[in-house]
């Protein structure tokens, strides 16, 4: 058994896709059990099921219908105007418009492929360093991964059993407290550079929000219609996608829907159908180890070397963080979370908490090498090799290090909306 | 003659080829397609929902019912269609290690691994079928041909896998 366990995983690393790896996994916990694998159909058939699931479809297509459209443009351009005229204020720029962005298309790396073209001749023009520009927009290609409706925290949310609204409310302070720390850094490294100063005017401001007034409108309509209690995340999703699919053919009509439609549903639908097959495998095969009471051992093993919940958060960073570098943010969620769970729940440590702390750390993962995704995306898009833009990064990776100290051992920060 | 038979058969061999290939493209299209409707459809019956609910306060269940089956039909489909552009989700920590070489030694037994783990998944599936077919209550009957939507993405998968070992072996047979 452990012979074969070893091949899976050497199988995996050598690029099998994962489901495929997930389900031989699944076959071979199931044979253990004597149990028929067919459970493991049984268990895709239940998760479909679970209500909150058709809301990520919806979310995807709302945002691959943005990177398509002209939204990244208007974005940057409104942001430009706004914040422009701060010191580093272009990298600011940079880092509130990839957040927007992200939130919606889920760190897939689209927020670079979009972004980056716009934003890295931009910086560069402007005076930028090299080094600054290409760490900035690697690193910021998973920066909204907190904010609502991100995929990850749906999906989190999802796995988990949390409720999806409170994880929404658990990642906006963690999520703009990154934004303002990589903003502060942007501030303090940009005055070596002998930037132009830009005036701020109002007129092209308000002509720049003008322009973009129906796209910043809508997280604002997501978060209201939620929380509001009028609507479930499952419609909040069909109403953006279509909110979206209007604002980009028929207000700025960038898209057509004889031309553009059917390419942009079958994007989906990939981005969609490739996540889905592991999610569905892998929660059959996780919640076999879980009837092996595989997480039961893990916690009898901590109880016995681990004593406080301190030690627990710290051994947990140092465990993610090398997941988050070594697998990618959807499996690794769907593998991990379940067999974490029991544990930090243990340790007293409320779920939404751990999901924001999970999250933060893939965040982190997303641009270290070998399996960082920013990273290898970012080197096809800027044409560097890989460890130059890893170096990059690395001022960028310490300050996010650091918020994920304080947002780790400041569980206020996570959970300020959970009545005392 | 000798080499008038060796030309014959090459030819026969490259229009075999080319309906395999017109075949597979062809499958590609229908499957993006089929996921693509489907992630339309369940649109439509979400906003339909909605509309429903709010302007004449009542709801048909059957939309939610349907609407989960779609997901199946959009997140299958979108697999396939995934797999058959080889954008599916994988680790390969070590393959940024290997040569090139090496690497594309790997991807035939890997396309073979895949193939063969997604045929018993589709066997697994159609057992799945046959006990839902078996045991399902009357009033979920209607429900039971989405189900089938497990054996007919497992097998196509599978056969996207054996095309691109195809595929790896034709261009290194060109090479």
């Amino acid at each position: 058994m452990i012979f074969a366990v070893f091949l899976l995983v050497l199988i995996a690393l050598i690029g099998a896709p994962l489901f495929t790896v997930l389900a031989a996994g699944g076959m071979l916990a199931s044979a253990a059990s004597e149990i028929s694998p067919d459970i493991l159909i049984i268990e895709m058939n239940r998760l479909a099921a679970s209500p909150n699931m058709i809301s990520l479809p919806l979310f995807t297509l709302a945002g691959v219908i943005m990177a398509n459209g002209g939204a990244a443009e208007r974005l940057v351009n409104f942001f430009k105007a706004a914040f422009g005229w701060l010191p580093g204020g272009l990298g600011i720029v940079a880092l509130g418009a990839c957040a927007f962005f992200t939130a919606f298309s889920g760190a897939s790396g689209v927020t670079i492929l979009a972004l980056g073209g716009l934003l890295y001749p931009m910086l560069r023009e402007e005076g930028y360093r090299y080094r600054f520009t290409s760490g900035l927009l690697t690193t910021s290609g998973s920066l909204g991964l907190l904010f609502p409706p991100s995929l990850a925290i749906i999906i989190f949310a999802i796995i988990a059993g949390v409720n999806i609204e409170d994880m929404f409310l658990a990642g906006i302070i963690p999520g703009l407290l990154l934004m303002f720390m990589l903003s502060l850094y942007s501030f303090y490294d940009c005055r070596h550079f002998n930037l132009p100063k830009h005036k701020f005017y109002m007129h092209a401001a308000l002509n720049t929000l003008k322009g973009c007034a129906w796209d910043l409108l809508m997280p604002i309509a997501i978060l209201v219609g939620i929380f509001g209690g009028y609507v479930s995340v499952t419609e909040a999703a069909a109403a953006t996608a279509t909110y979206v699919l209007i604002v980009e053919t028929v207000i700025y009509k960038k898209l057509t829907l004889k031309k553009d439609l059917f390419p942009i549903l079958t994007e989906c639908c990939t981005l969609f159908g490739s996540l889905l097959i592991i999610l569905v495998i892998a929660l059959g095969l996780t919640n076999l180890l879980i009837d092996a009471q595989l997480p039961m051992h893990l916690l009898r093993f901590m109880q016995h070397h681990v004593d406080s919940q301190l030690q627990f958060l710290l051994l947990l960073n140092l465990f993610l963080l090398i997941v988050g570098a070594m697998m990618d943010i959807f499996s690794a969620i769907i593998v991990v979370v379940p067999l974490l769970l029991p544990l930090a729940v243990q340790y007293g440590i409320h779920p939404a908490h751990l999901g924001i702390i999970f999250l933060a750390n893939l965040e982190i993962g997303y641009s270290t090498p070998p399996v960082g995704i920013n990273l290898f995306i970012a080197s096809q898009r800027f044409n560097e090799p890989v460890l130059t833009l890893f170096r990059a990064c690395i001022p960028f990776l310490f300050v996010m290090l650091i918020w994920l100290l304080i947002v780790t051992y400041i569980p206020e920060l996570s959970l300020w909306w959970m009545d005392e | 003659m000798t080499s008038d038979l060796t030309t014959l058969k090459k030819n026969k061999q490259i229009q075999k080829n080319k309906l395999i290939d017109k075949l597979h493209n062809t499958l590609i299209k229908i499957e993006g397609w089929a996921a693509a409707l489907s992630l339309l459809l369940m649109l439509v019956l979400s906003l339909l929902q909605i509309f429903i609910r709010n302007f004449f306060d009542f709801g048909f269940p059957e939309f939610e019912t349907i609407n989960r089956h779609l997901l199946v039909i959009c997140g299958m489909m979108g697999a396939v269609v995934a797999t058959s552009h080889l954008k599916h989700i994988k680790i390969d920590a070590l393959t940024v290690f290997f040569s090139e070489k090496i690497n594309s030694c790997l991807r035939c037994p890997i396309a073979l691994f895949s193939a063969l783990i997604c045929a018993a998944m589709c066997y697994y599936s159609i057992i799945f079928c046959l006990d839902e077919w078996e045991f399902a209550p009357s009033n979920e009957r209607w429900t039971l041909p989405f189900k089938l939507i497990y054996p007919i993405g497992f097998s196509l998968l599978c056969l996207h896998f054996i095309f691109l070992c195809r595929d790896i072996r034709g261009r290194s047979k060109q090479e």
